[in-house]
């Protein structure tokens, strides 16, 4: 079944092979992160659909996606960014939503998840060690290395309707 | 971008009721031809806005794609239908996963907002202030 991974770029596409790559959608706001999505794409001879979007304003019927892979936005200059990922992908996901988080936010994931983005469970499939070059102006480090957890969550059943997937 | 990705893409620009189906305006397209898989069609079928596909195929040029109602799963499942040049399988396949569209335009259904489609990616970015509420 097809599903879906936003911000593509940094996201390992070898990760895709699980799948089965049978329809995969990746979505990201930088059209330049899509054109490298793209090339990775290609070497792992993977065909893929490329969407330029921003998360938050994502309208998709939620029937077709099964699963949704994705690497937010840590959220910790904004907070919540990262919550709202995670909840677009509860709506939008039938199956599961599986996502990184830093391991430091790990109860507040867990409690916002399940209180608010419509998951019926939330777990910490492993602690991974995150090597994040220095992608902002505002990190001040030119490299830090994170503890960053990679989570699991199912969403609630729910009634289909028709392009009302991200619709607040 | 193929037309099971327009299938379940919908607009988000304020004014829209539903935003979907986005209309399409096909400028260049091409076909990349890929084995089909059965399993997959049979369990996608019943997900599909069967409307939607065949007016993304009338607007491709192709009328002759796809009947106006869908194949059924005896069709799909029938012996020898994944070989069938030009039979229900292979036309569903074909719709669904073969054709690229390179260049063109979505239109919201419900406020006429442009979505451009560039190299094969649609761009679906909205103003903050064109946002749905």
């Amino acid at each position: 079944m097809p599903f879906i991974i936003c911000r593509v770029k940094i996201t390992n596409l070898v990760s895709l092979w699980l799948w089965d790559h049978r329809h995969v959608v990746g979505i990201d706001i930088d059209l330049h992160s899509l054109e490298i999505a793209q090339e990775n794409a290609a070497d792992l001879e993977l065909d893929i659909d490329l969407i330029q979007c921003d998360i938050k304003n994502l309208n998709l019927r939620g029937l077709l996606v099964d699963t949704v892979v994705m690497n937010p936005p840590f959220g910790t200059s904004n907070k919540g960014a990262d919550m709202e990922f995670i909840s677009m992908g509860l709506k939008v996901a039938s199956r599961a939503v599986y996502s990184l988080h830093k391991t430091s936010t790990r109860e507040y994931i867990k409690k916002t998840a399940l209180r608010n983005c419509n998951a019926i469970s939330a777990e910490v499939l492993c602690e991974l060690r995150y090597n994040l070059p220095q992608t902002y102006k505002f990190h001040k480090k030119k490299e830090v290395d994170i503890a960053v957890d990679f989570w699991r969550f199912v969403p609630r059943a729910r009634e289909e309707s028709r392009g009302e997937a991200s619709k607040k | 971008m193929r037309l099971l990705t327009h299938n379940m893409l919908a607009s988000n620009a304020r004014g829209a009721v539903t935003g979907y189906p986005l209309k399409l305006q096909v400028v260049k397209w091409s076909t990349k031809e890929v084995e089909p898989n059965p399993d997959f069609l049979r369990g996608i079928l019943p997900k599909l806005d069967w409307p939607a596909l065949v007016a993304a195929t009338h607007a491709l040029g192709l009328p002759e794609l796809l009947p106006e109602t869908p194949p059924t799963d005896a069709e799909l499942s029938a012996e020898g239908a994944a070989e069938e040049e030009g039979g229900p399988l292979r036309r569903l396949h074909r719709a669904l996963l073969e054709i690229h569209i390179e260049e063109g335009t979505l239109v919201c259904p419900d406020t006429e907002r442009c979505f451009p489609i560039s190299r094969g990616v649609p761009n679906m970015l909205l103003h903050e202030d064109e946002v749905r509420n």
